[in-house]
């Protein structure tokens, strides 16, 4: 049987009066962790928020595990988790009312994984919410959320404001999650390097838009940053796949999606010098969204 | 702090003219009305904001924040009130006779079945200037007490049994602060010969609770800079059966804040008859006490959606509908015990009908008009919301005091706001983006230095 993909976005719009998101398509394929990385005010959360009915798309489709956001909104809700950094658990007052709370609607929670992430994570049951620092209410909200085993973990910036102890236990829980259960994770972050590490595939957004997207290795590796000299500028005034960072005179600066711009078609029109060198993911964020 | 006093009074300066607005339509009405509090609230939501944490840093002497804050605490509405309190008494003076004016005394009200406005039924006679100095001079040294209580507030949860019932004791008196106020300054005198002792002793009174406020100014501060201290730790781990419980989910959420916000009310309208009932002995406490329980049933109801984490909540497996009814509840059990204190308690609605008919009608339209005042706010995530708060509590208050004699009316009343708020609900839900932004004046964090939260 065709199993449908954890997430299935298509032809996403969102408009705001200074922002506007899409049109977007992205899926997020079943078992792997999908990193959505992009600077502030690209979109994340709003794309996020759309998940969950937050806010309603002005136009396109959002599926997880093959159900419509908005048609069966309880039945995804029972199988996505969300953790965001403005969830607020602060008006149930103690860990544990909020466990409390959150256990009465999920029918997979796990007591026995609770408790053990209660300990990972350094929370008890009897501390007020409100006197946590940022990084134990997150620790919460990813406990709340990890604790009945979703099938699609939606992460908006779960790192924000935690140590690195606590950062490590949170990406072995994904993995774990992942590899041993075959659940998926969407993971909106600006800890581009533990993205790196860990996500299957990673998403670039830019203004509301996708502006790269594929798994990780291979998205880094067709990406090379190149150096030549060429008299004729004109040649490479629009060049597709080809981010020019930087031109002084003859010499050009630029990233190069290898797919889209090999080498060659650089070299067809007379790029010389031409040397070039691979690029971090960090690296390749800061040309796609200059 | 020329700067500071100058930034503050840019950002409020709709409640300045709000409360000039106030005075001076009181006062031409005849009764002068300084809300000395007020920038005392809305010194805190700047507290809860992080604006104290935010000029901490700043060149500025601690010392001098310190008097700042006092400053404009304690004396700011006072002094900006005075100018429209003396405009309208001479507006009201160019009228009336100064002296010797009687109003209608409330027998004549019920039997007539003409309503005054509620405040002048404890005024027999005026004497316009000497009760515009008496509510001036009271509104100060109200405005300081509230300077101290606010110093006093928890910035957090309390640990132990003693420091809860000192956070439940500042908070509650906090929480009456204003409509301690409106209650207190109608029985204020209207004419040197009308002065008891207990008008000479409230009197007496200012200046103590104004110098002392001043000397609690660097405490306020020190409060709302310091993050506050992390809780104990248990040493024992946690056991699952700490979190376990029959009630839980929906039921455990209408257990709290249902609740929470049940109690409240209860606990507001018992000081506020017991307040009002030692002040009046036995006489009928009249429709004033009974509009200002349903004020704090609409506030309530009102401030649920700020409290009850909105964001979290829609994460959870409800459908939009369902959420939408859950949100309801609290206006709605507000509805109920509001109408249940004022139709019993207090009287208020149509003698000519059974109670049971004006307690149905009054619960409709309190419940309803909660839920509109839920909606609207939720719509907005700025500061504009309290802006929108105390419209909604002007609406409600007018229409609960102009339709009390005909609950047909006001059940119809009650049932278009319930509609509107359920529509309002929905579409917030679904389409507004304000619904779900964090929440800072009025949120369960209030007070809270914001680095930690």
């Amino acid at each position: 049987m065709n199993t449908p993909p954890a997430l299935e976005i298509h032809a996403l719009e969102k408009h705001y009066p200074r922002f506007a998101l899409g049109p977007l398509d992205l899926t997020v394929p079943n078992g792997a962790i999908y990193g959505l990385i992009g600077p502030n005010g690209a979109g994340k959360t709003t794309l996020i928020d759309q998940i969950f009915g937050m806010g309603s798309p002005d136009a396109g489709t959002i599926r997880v595990c093959g159900l419509d956001h908005a048609r069966d909104e309880v039945a995804v809700k029972e199988r996505a988790a969300y953790v965001g950094p403005d969830l607020n658990f602060a008006a149930w007052g103690r860990v544990a009312k909020a466990i409390r709370f959150v256990r009465g609607f999920r029918t997979t929670w796990d007591d026995a994984y609770c408790t053990r992430l209660m300990q990972a994570f350094g929370l008890e049951a009897n501390e007020r919410i409100a006197t946590l620092s940022f990084g134990g209410r997150t620790k919460l909200s990813l406990l709340l959320a990890l604790a009945w085993h979703p099938q699609l973990l939606v992460l908006d910036e779960p790192t924000t404001g935690i140590d690195a102890h606590s950062k490590k236990i949170v990406f072995s829980e994904l993995l774990g999650i992942v590899r041993d259960e075959a659940r998926t994770v969407l993971i909106s972050s600006h800890q581009l390097s533990d993205l790196e590490r860990f996500a299957d595939r990673v998403g670039v957004l830019h203004r509301g838009r996708l502006v790269a997207e594929g798994a990780t290795a291979e998205l880094v590796e067709r990406h090379l940053q190149a150096e030549w000299e060429a008299d004729n500028a004109e040649a490479f005034a629009s060049v597709p796949g080809m981010t020019v960072q930087e031109r002084d005179g003859s010499r050009w600066r630029a990233v190069l999606d290898t797919l889209t711009c090999p080498l060659a078609a650089l070299a067809s029109r007379g790029a010389r010098e031409l040397r070039t060198q691979p690029l971090t993911l960090e690296e390749l964020f800061l040309a796609l969204t200059k | 702090m020329k700067l500071l006093i100058l930034d503050f009074l840019r950002r409020w300066w709709w409640m300045f003219v709000l409360l000039c607005l106030l005075s001076f339509s009181t006062t031409i009405g005849g009764f002068p009305f300084a809300l000395g509090p007020a920038a005392m609230f809305c010194l805190l939501v700047d507290a809860g904001r992080g604006v104290f944490r935010v000029v901490r840093p700043l060149p500025v002497p601690r010392r001098e924040q310190a008097q700042t804050w006092w400053l404009l605490g304690v004396l700011a509405v006072p002094l900006v009130t005075l100018l429209p309190i003396v405009l309208g008494s001479f507006v009201y003076l160019s009228v009336h006779d100064p002296v010797g004016v009687t109003l209608v005394p409330p027998q004549e009200i019920t039997s007539s079945g003409v309503a005054a406005p509620p405040m002048s039924i404890f005024i027999p006679t005026y004497s316009p200037w000497f009760a515009a100095g008496v509510q001036i001079w009271v509104g100060l040294g109200f405005a300081g007490f509230c300077f101290l209580l606010g110093s006093c507030l928890p910035t957090r949860p309390p640990e132990g049994i003693w420091e809860s019932i000192c956070a439940m004791l500042v908070g509650g008196l906090w929480g009456l602060s204003i409509p301690g106020l409106t209650i207190l300054l109608p029985h204020l005198p209207r004419t040197p010969s009308a002065l008891l002792p207990w008008h000479w002793a409230i009197v007496a009174s200012v200046p103590f609770w104004v110098v002392i406020s001043y000397f609690t100014a660097p405490d306020l501060l020190r409060r709302r800079t310091t993050a506050p201290v992390p809780a104990r730790k248990p040493a024992r781990p946690s056991t699952p059966a700490e979190w376990r419980g029959h009630v839980t989910g929906v039921p455990f959420y209408l257990v709290n804040f249902v609740a929470r916000s049940t109690l409240m009310l209860l606990f507001i309208s018992l000081v506020q008859v017991l307040f009002t009932g030692w002040l009046t002995g036995s006489a009928p406490i009249g429709p004033f006490a009974a509009i200002q329980t349903v004020c704090f049933a609409i506030i309530f109801s009102a401030l649920s959606g700020e409290w009850c984490a909105l964001r979290t909540l829609r994460a959870l497996p409800l459908s939009t509908t369902q959420l939408a009814a859950l949100l309801m509840a609290v206006p709605l059990s507000n509805g109920v015990m509001a109408a249940a204190l004022a139709s019993s308690w207090y009287g208020f609605g149509d003698a000519a009908v059974p109670m049971l008919v004006n307690f149905v009608a009054q619960t409709v339209a309190i419940a309803g008009l909660g839920a509109l005042g839920m909606a609207a706010m939720l719509h907005f995530a700025t500061g504009l919301r309290i802006l929108v708060l105390i419209i909604v509590m002007w609406i409600s208050a007018g229409v609960l005091f102009l339709c009390a004699k005909t609950p047909l009316w006001l059940a119809l009343v009650g049932v278009a706001a319930t509609a509107l708020a359920w529509l309002a609900l929905l579409r917030g839900l679904r389409n507004s983006a304000a619904f779900y932004q964090p929440r800072r004046f009025f949120g369960v964090s209030i007070g809270q230095p914001t680095a930690s939260s």
